[in-house]
């Protein structure tokens, strides 16, 4: 367990109170169990819970995880859609103030985004998939009139599947970015790696600000893309959040991964037990806001690693390594062969290459798409095939592709490791 | 034993591996040398260069030895507390090797002062562990056309690298400048805490990467084959224990690199993120930047700017 709970036991106590004598669904979670508030009296209680899920909330959506005291229709609540990458869509509704605090929160482990993030007015801009933003971002003839939040966001036009994206667009989006004069950026970074590869071949370098990265893992091929056309003076942070939760991790000006553990109750849990530091595990995370809809051992279903070292930044919530979906990991006769973000590592930051996708097919068969930039040279990729040939084990088929074109997912995300083993793993209840 | 008269001892302790080297002798007696640094890595490699013969020896250091050097210095005794470490490395190599000519510099380097006091060196060695000034020193470096070498200890793990550009890649194709600049912006106020971390040494490394660049030294001044040119030297028996990758010292020593650099030791199967390689000493192939801002093809160059 991160801090063997510390100073968020009591409130985490208090959430499950609060959960319990508010919220249908919990109460009902509960008393399934035969447990009640008063039986979680030390932090080893806390497991005897039964861990809730994304099912829970959307079967239970609306009435029944709507904390009392609130409906829809309440206007100090904000709607967080999910992207709905798993194939059905999410709906979250929270205090708008809750999602500020959290994010503020996380934000204090890059004291110079905070500080910005902090003032206003602050012009933004939002470049990512249509189904994370709430505005309709993927109509060509929206104008910036209809895509401009109240909180001086622009969300700039894309289509859903990205890379069909056409020129109008585009130099539309270089048009309002230079309009708009954003000083800070809210972005996908695969999303704004096609846009800087559009900007950079019409020798366009946006108004300089912090970029936090989101909504999708950001690879080093996207980070480089990004860098380059930005210049290095940029502040580039990546950000870990869930549209369920809003922000929960981000990456410091040294380049660790910090979690936050003031507003949330965190734990990692490996084979049914706390993780221990370095080893693959399952986020659990329990809200600690009193808020509309309090998450309560919630199940992200994403695999991280923690770590109980110090940064060199000197903050001090813990450093995290996000491995990536579970049904997105690279697996063979069962066990897990590569996650995403260990992909990533191999691939690297080639100045040849501007995307890439990896896709198991089934047991054996592994395709590698990749597009090639002006840079690309003969067998450049060699080194790529011979790690990841290495990594899958013998008998693994990898068949390497040059491509001019990858589709994003049906949710318009761009997930760069794909895996229908994985996948069959993960509904077969295929736990860390 | 009969023991020599002093000139005979002098002569003994100067020529490497006794006689076999005789012809080597005056060259590095007279090859001025510029250690910057008299911590834990610089206080034993200047005990290492004076065992070799290095006649005229500059140590650079304006701290003073603290409780906290004690379990990580050859040198000294508890006698040096409080001492300049630049003095202390010079009273005690002068007991150890008195033939040898050791030069204590007490100032703080800085741009405005480097050119001077690294002088006519005929080779530089950096064990400094302020980034910021790692890169005054290689821009000195490159400009006065003098090899160069790295080295840093933090835990298990050590590095050394040597560079000499053209011939070879800079410290700045390795080691990113405007990621240190990105930092302190980024951290504000908070900056203090970075710049105070205290990494923790292990003496069983400490003359590992000094070794590696004392040895390239001796071969570059002496003109032989295979200096390890190009070549970064990288030593770590903590990744045993696993998990190091995100700790403190593992961080201060690779958090700035390039990613110039960082892709090249991909390509040879070495990531630095994660996985690493699977030996205890890795010899990974480096090569100069072409968007390097000190030695790339952009670079301002001499003369540039008339």
């Amino acid at each position: 367990m991160i801090d063997d709970f510390g100073d968020n036991f009591e409130a985490a106590r208090k959430e499950i109170t609060y959960a319990y004598e508010n919220v249908r669904f919990f109460r009902k979670h509960m008393d399934e169990a035969k447990l009640s508030p008063e039986d979680i009296r030390t932090p080893g209680d806390f497991g005897r819970i039964p861990p809730t899920e994304k099912k829970h909330y959307r079967k239970n959506f609306p009435l029944d995880v709507l904390a009392k005291g609130y409906t829809l229709k309440d206007d100090r609540l904000t709607r967080f859609p999910s992207a709905g990458t798993t194939g059905e869509r999410l709906m979250t509704v929270e205090l708008g103030l809750v999602y500020m605090k959290r994010a503020i929160e996380t934000m204090s482990v890059y004291p110079l985004i905070h500080t910005i993030f902090n003032r206003q007015p602050l012009n933004q801009v939002r470049y990512a998939p249509p189904n994370c933003s709430d505005v309709e971002c993927a109509n060509p003839y929206s104008t910036m009139q209809d895509r401009l939040l109240r909180d001086g966001t622009l969300v700039l036009a894309v289509y859903h599947d990205l890379l069909t994206t056409p020129e109008v667009i585009l130099k539309q989006n270089i048009e309002e970015v230079e309009k708009h004069q954003p000083q800070m950026y809210f972005i996908d970074s695969t999303h704004l790696a096609f846009l800087m590869r559009y900007m950079r071949k019409h020798g366009y370098t946006p108004p300089n600000g912090p970029l936090l990265s989101s909504y999708t893992p950001c690879t080093d091929v996207s980070r480089r893309q990004i860098l380059e056309n930005f210049g290095r003076d940029v502040h580039f942070s990546e950000v870990v959040a869930m549209s369920e939760m809003g922000y929960m991790a981000m990456e410091c000006p040294v380049g660790g991964l910090h979690i936050n553990t003031k507003s949330y109750h965190l734990e990692f849990i490996c084979n049914g037990r706390p993780a221990e530091p370095g080893e693959m595990a399952e986020l659990y995370i329990t809200t600690l806001d009193n808020g509309c809809i309090p998450h309560l051992r919630y199940r992200t279903g994403d695999v991280y690693r923690f770590f109980d070292s110090q940064c060199l930044c000197g903050h001090n919530f813990p450093l995290i390594r996000i491995e990536g979906r579970l049904r997105n990991f690279l697996f063979r006769n069962g066990e897990i062969v590569l996650t995403p973000k260990e992909l990533d590592g191999i691939v690297g930051a080639p100045r040849w290459m501007d995307m890439y996708k990896m896709k198991q097919t089934d047991e054996n068969d592994f395709l590698f798409n990749f597009i090639p930039n002006e840079k690309y040279e003969e067998n450049n990729e060699k080194y790529i095939r011979d790690e990841l040939l290495l990594k899958l084990g013998p008998g693994a088929d990898l068949v390497m592709e040059k491509v001019d074109y990858i589709p994003t997912e049906r949710s318009g995300k761009f997930l760069a490791c794909v895996s229908s083993e994985g996948e069959k793993m993960y509904s077969k209840g295929f736990c860390l | 034993m009969e023991k020599p008269d002093k000139k005979s001892m002098d002569d003994i302790r100067l020529s490497p591996a006794g006689k076999m080297w005789e012809a080597s002798r005056e060259k590095l007696k007279n090859t001025p040398v510029f250690v910057a640094g008299a911590g834990s890595g610089g206080s034993t490699l200047v005990l290492q260069l004076a065992l070799l013969g290095f006649g005229a020896i500059k140590v650079c250091d304006s701290g003073k030895i603290d409780l906290s050097d004690l379990n990580n210095r050859f040198l000294p005794g508890d006698e040096h507390l409080g001492m300049n470490k630049a003095l202390s490395t010079e009273s005690t190599v002068n007991k150890v090797c008195p033939g040898v000519k050791v030069g204590a510099c007490t100032q703080k380097l800085d741009r405005s002062n480097v050119f001077d006091l690294v002088g006519d060196a005929g080779f530089l060695f950096d064990t400094f562990d302020n980034p910021g000034d790692r890169f005054i020193l290689s821009e000195c470096a490159v400009a006065k056309g003098i090899p160069h070498a790295i080295i840093s200890t933090s835990g298990m793990d050590a590095y050394a690298a040597v560079f000499h550009p053209p011939k070879t890649a800079c410290y700045h194709c390795i080691f990113d400048k405007k990621k240190l600049e990105i930092i302190i912006s980024g951290l504000g106020e908070k900056v203090k805490n970075y710049r105070e971390n205290k990494l923790p040494l292990v003496s069983g490394s400490l003359s590992i990467g000094t070794s590696i660049a004392v040895n390239a030294a001796l071969k570059i001044l002496l003109d032989f084959n295979n200096p390890g040119y190009n070549r970064f030297y990288y030593f770590s028996q903590d990744r045993t224990g696993g998990n190091v990758d995100h700790t403190a010292g593992y961080k201060a020593m690779t958090h700035l690199f390039t990613d110039h650099f960082r892709q090249l030791c991909r390509e040879q199967g070495f990531d630095w993120n994660m996985n690493r390689g699977r030996k205890y000493l890795e010899e990974l192939t480096i090569a100069a930047d072409p968007d390097c801002p000190l030695c790339g093809e952009k670079a301002v160059k001499k003369g540039d700017k008339q």
